[in-house]
């Protein structure tokens, strides 16, 4: 009986701490702010960063990126004071007056030029961002290894490096495809390691020299990342302590919101699944806000493999797209033909999108049949497991197919082995939800729909290329003039719209949160860190 | 007794490479971790040069051959997706996940041992019943739906009990912090665990107390509880030994659900995020050391047999 008694005790008294050491708030008003986060993060250093939203902005906010996007989806200096270009070959870079490490010392173009040689090693091999434009790099965009540094970049003085180019391309896509990805990191600290020790390098997992508002100090990337304020911040030191990304599961973001753990969901990186997103924008304590209209759902067809135009086109009249943003967003996005959406400078409101027509896409799809197309082929389908919403109208566009006469099969996949089918173009479909950057959807446009390599080794998802989109994407490249952009891109969706390659589904206007305790903070697609030094918590 | 574990460990030493050859098969199956860097960003040239650089071009016996290597030079790799070396991130996870695994044990054996022998030997009484269905009760309820109406009722309702974690992140820490973090999966892991092992003493004590040495006890006047904690009890061990060591796999296996759910920086978590990203050194390290433990613990089983119980002899 006392052995009972002993577990019952025992059991009763871990309880009791458990309940009673948690006296209070579970965020108890101390200085720590917590981003809900559902993705994991790769690396820290910005040498490694891939192209997610989550590893961007984990290291952005150590290590500077040189522009970013704002909430307006304009490009705002962060690192640089300005970036300029006369000929649209050389780009002067001019690093913001005052930019310090933590360490106090300056941050200096030759910081910049050492980080983009070490970008370009091939021992690195960064698959961010290619380098191959730069001016002094091989073809695959390397130079050798343990360079000192590349010959199209001059340190003019110790805040401005001129980026000579091989080819020209406008500001815009400067900015966006190099500007907002490449991370300063300190020469004068990292200098003497070799490549190898850089690329293997735990340092950036708890630096000591940052130019960001925060350094990390603890780091499980499949768990979280602690970040510290850097109180040396040259912009200004940040008043919030402590920010931690703590990374969860879609569905723990309601309960995290709910009981104050989540401070904030910025709408990229935390993707609130739509059955709690009522639920979410309900909630006391909390505001949420609905961004514009960004993130595409694409449903991408692989054109090599449903190689009949007529298909492709019937599965775009087919899928009736105002029902499902209807029914399943509850309205908020938009229906878009194409990559540019309302949210852009380069949007044409006379493009209207295509509505839902079954009987043409029957008529169509009998069209093909008679051009030999083989309406009992099964096309294999492949949608992202975790975007739930997405899931569940996939069976709903399977039966409107099928209805038209196209037989698709649907699997569900997390997104790492998506994007291996997608490369490996095993799939006839494939749906994911894709964010283009609205104020310059070049490269992601002319990547996914420009393929001029005729034979197997097509790297695209679509494998489609025309000379309708060649011709405009060359001319967009080195336009900046607005009015001539937007007409560039309505022949892009104009062509979208004809040719199907890409299926528009729906855009999603995404679901920001934060907590009524942070001020000074905005969950946008775009921007929302931009200013985290600002943040501050009520009282 | 020395004899038997280092013939143990021998016999274990090829099981180890069967499981480890099988592991590196199937991963490898799956496909190649750069295969998954994909987009209009990646370079496909430091792609090729990446391929090379990791030796996936190489064909998979050499690929095999060089871990292995590796690892008999105490080297487990360096993490393709973090660049971080993995010993380092395995003896950091792996900590959570035996705090969270021992204390759950523990927990469900403090629980389980009285209650069982008491539900025996009231069988068919009150107290009898209200055991037997909670054990039904408990090893029905699936572990994710458990975790998550525990989270509901005290994290979202009564706000007493973090959702996820550790630790609370920036926070002092300490043993108090650390109890508010495990109060919910160690419920999770014991609850599920006392259910079964509950049903397992309760059947061994009661062909027990039938048996005649016991009745032979209690007639020469032996006083009940000496009977049952002296005689019963001691041979109602054998069961609960294999229990034990059927256990050990168990809660490493369930733990990966229960961590998830329940954020704990331990092993589970760190596998998923490893075999959603075809980390290959992770995955064979974590692979490599669930194998070692579960033979360590078929090992310790098999001693505590013979401690237990003065028939079985190792040999």
């Amino acid at each position: 009986m006392k052995r009972k008694c002993f577990a019952g005790l025992l059991t009763a008294v871990v309880l009791t701490f458990g309940v009673f050491g948690a006296e209070g708030a579970l965020a108890d008003g101390s200085s720590i702010v917590n981003i809900g986060v559902t993705s994991t993060v790769g690396s820290l250093n910005p040498l490694l960063v891939v192209a997610t939203e989550i590893d961007k902005y984990a290291s952005g906010l150590q290590f500077l990126p040189l522009v970013e996007l704002n909430q307006e989806g304009e490009f705002e200096p962060m690192l640089a004071e300005s970036i300029t270009t006369e000929d649209n070959q050389t780009f002067t870079v001019t690093l913001a007056e005052g930019a310090v490490w933590s360490d106090g010392e300056q941050v200096t173009a030759e910081d910049l030029a050492f980080t983009m040689t070490r970008l370009a090693s091939p021992v690195i091999a960064n698959t961010a961002m290619s380098f191959a434009v730069i001016d002094g790099t091989d073809d695959s965009g390397f130079v050798e290894e343990g360079a000192k540094t590349i010959s199209g970049l001059n340190v003019v003085d110790g805040r401005t490096l001129e980026i000579r180019c091989k080819w020209p391309m406008s500001l815009i896509t400067f900015q966006n495809s190099y500007a907002r990805y490449i991370m300063t990191i300190p020469r004068h600290v990292l200098g003497e390691l070799s490549e190898e020790e850089l690329l293997n390098s735990t340092w950036f997992n708890a630096p000591d020299v940052v130019d960001g508002p925060y350094r990390a100090v603890s780091v499980d990337p499949s768990h979280y990342v602690s970040y510290a304020a850097n109180e040396n911040f040259f912009k200004g030191a940040p008043s919030i302590e402590t920010l931690n990304l703590q990374i969860v599961e879609d569905a723990q973001l309601l309960s995290g919101l709910s009981s104050g753990e989540i401070d904030f969901v910025q709408p990229t990186m935390g993707a609130i699944p739509e059955e709690d997103q009522a639920q979410v924008a309900a909630l006391e304590g909390v505001t949420a806000i609905y961004d514009k209209p960004i993130t595409t759902q694409s449903l991408f067809i692989n054109t090599r493999s449903v190689d009949n135009v007529k298909v492709r086109q019937a599965m775009l009249l087919a899928i009736d797209r105002e029902m499902l943003l209807e029914n399943l967003l509850g309205g908020k996005g938009e229906i878009d033909d194409g990559f540019i959406t309302s949210a852009s400078p380069y949007y044409d409101e006379s493009l209207k999108a295509i509505s839902a027509d079954l009987e043409k896409a029957k008529a169509l799809v009998e069209e093909a049949v008679s051009e030999g197309w083989d309406n009992k082929r099964e096309l294999n389908w492949e949608i992202w497991a975790e975007d739930q919403t997405f899931v569940n109208a996939a069976p709903v566009i399977q039966s409107l197919l099928l209805e038209a006469g196209i037989q698709v099969r649907i699997s569900t996949k997390d997104l790492d082995s998506l994007m291996a089918d997608a490369e490996a173009h095993t799939i006839d479909l494939m749906t994911v939800q894709y964010t283009y950057p609205q104020i310059d959807p070049y490269l992601d446009v002319q990547w996914l729909i420009s393929d001029d390599n005729p034979d197997d080794d097509y790297t695209s998802w679509t494998g489609y290329s025309s000379e309708a989109v060649d011709e405009a994407l060359a001319r967009i490249v080195l336009s900046e003039d607005v009015e001539e952009i937007k007409g560039e891109y309505r022949i892009i969706d104009e062509d979208m719209q004809k040719n199907v390659p890409m299926i528009n589904v729906y855009v999603i206007s995404g679901l920001g949160v934060v907590s009524d305790r942070l001020e000074n903070a905005v969950p946008s697609v775009y921007g929302a860190f931009n200013n985290v030094e600002d943040w501050t918590l009520k009282g | 007794m020395g004899k038997y574990i280092f013939k143990r460990l021998l016999i274990a030493l090829p099981v180890l490479i069967g499981i480890t050859v099988i592991d590196y098969l199937l991963m490898t199956a799956a496909g190649n971790p750069l295969d998954m860097i994909s987009g209009a960003r990646v370079s496909e040239a430091a792609k090729a040069v990446r391929a090379e650089q990791l030796g996936l071009n190489d064909p998979i016996f050499l690929q095999y051959g060089r871990w292995i290597w590796q690892i008999l030079h105490g080297n487990f790799g360096i993490s393709l997706k973090t660049r971080q070396p993995v010993s380092e991130m395995i003896l950091s996870h792996l900590g959570p996940t035996l705090l969270l695994m021992g204390v759950s044990l523990l927990i469900s054996f403090l629980f389980t041992i009285p209650f069982g022998v008491y539900s025996a030997v009231h069988q068919y009484q009150a107290g009898d019943y209200l055991i037997v269905g909670f054990s039904f009760f408990a090893m029905s309820i699936p572990g994710f739906f458990l975790s998550l109406l525990l989270i509901y009722i005290f994290t979202v309702r009564l706000q007493l009990l973090p959702s996820g974690g550790m630790m609370t992140l920036g926070g002092g820490g300490g043993f108090l912090d650390l109890a508010r973090h495990m109060v919910m999966p160690v419920l999770v892991l014991s609850v599920s665990m006392t259910g079964t092992n509950l049903r397992y003493i309760r059947s061994a004590v009661l062909e027990i107390l039938g048996a005649d040495y016991l009745r032979t006890a209690q007639a020469k006047g032996i006083g009940r509880f000496r009977v049952i904690s002296r005689h019963a009890l001691r041979n109602a061990l054998i069961p609960v030994i294999t229990v034990f060591g059927m256990e050990i796999p168990v809660l490493f296996g369930g733990s990966i659900i229960v961590e998830q759910i329940f954020n704990w920086p331990g092993l589970g978590l760190l596998t998923m995020s490893a075999i959603l990203s075809r980390d290959y050194p992770v995955i064979m390290a974590v692979g490599l050391i669930s194998a070692v433990i579960v033979l360590i613990g078929n090992l310790v089983t098999d001693l505590l047999y013979a401690l237990a119980d003065p028939q079985v002899t190792l040999t």
